[in-house]
């Protein structure tokens, strides 16, 4: 194997780039709306914090 | 189904970002396991602890934070690192339709992984997510002075790395190169 340049190197990054796969932000609204809604603080966690 | 404000919330922060994470999290996720798991996980992971994130703009700080956290965890549960590293060979050849251009990108994906984890991360973000300098100096929480001179050594060290006669090159970085070479 030859050293590779500097724009050989470039090309083999670009390469990785093009193989990339996505996922559509539609998607993720599909996921989050499915999931279970986060827990928010409530006044007894921050009580027992408190100590 | 009726969303709660705290998921509109998320939907509107994480909106912005969400294809350079999706390039990241694929970038990290070749070979190693589905890219559409791990986005799933990471939104999932960072929705439940939504209320736990005080500064929201350090939302995207955090899912890195989350997905690195995952893939590390999924790697470690594979039983063998070998069968691993012929899985992700498989998958490039599937893509490329290519053995020796596969085998390249393999090599490269393998020299990216040696890098120190600060490079390689500079690294991921600017060339395969397209985050610009300064958003990486923010994410990573150094000068964009410092993310040039990572990226810059990055390069140079894989440069050595691809090279069969770089001076620097260690036996055990030749031994890992010419093992990739035989798979």
């Amino acid at each position: 194997m030859k050293k590779p340049t500097p724009a050989e190197l470039q090309q083999k990054l670009n390469q990785v780039t093009s193989l990339l796969e996505s996922v559509q932000f539609e998607q993720v609204i599909s996921w989050v709306y499915a999931a279970p809604a986060p827990k928010a603080k409530t006044f007894r966690w921050w009580w027992k914090k408190k100590g | 189904m009726v969303s709660s404000p705290a998921k509109s919330a998320f939907l509107s922060w994480y909106q912005p970002y969400h294809e350079r994470l999706v390039r990241y999290c694929s970038s990290r996720a070749f070979g190693v396991m589905d890219t559409e798991d791990l986005v799933q996980e990471a939104v999932l992971a960072t929705l439940a602890n939504w209320e736990k994130i005080k500064d929201k703009s350090k939302l995207l700080s955090y899912m890195f934070g989350v997905v690195n956290n995952l893939v590390r965890n999924h790697r470690r549960r594979l039983p063998f690192k070998g069968n691993w590293d012929e899985r992700r060979l498989e998958a490039l050849e599937s893509k490329l339709g290519d053995a020796d251009t596969a085998l390249d990108v393999d090599i490269l994906l393998k020299a990216v992984e040696q890098l120190p984890n600060n490079q390689a991360e500079a690294l991921r973000l600017f060339e395969w997510s397209g985050f610009s300098i300064k958003e990486i100096a923010a994410l990573q929480q150094v000068s964009e002075g410092a993310v040039k001179t990572r990226l810059s050594r990055a390069r140079g060290s894989l440069r050595e790395m691809l090279s069969e006669d770089g001076r620097s090159l260690s036996i055990g970085e030749r031994l890992h190169i010419y093992a990739s070479i035989l798979l």
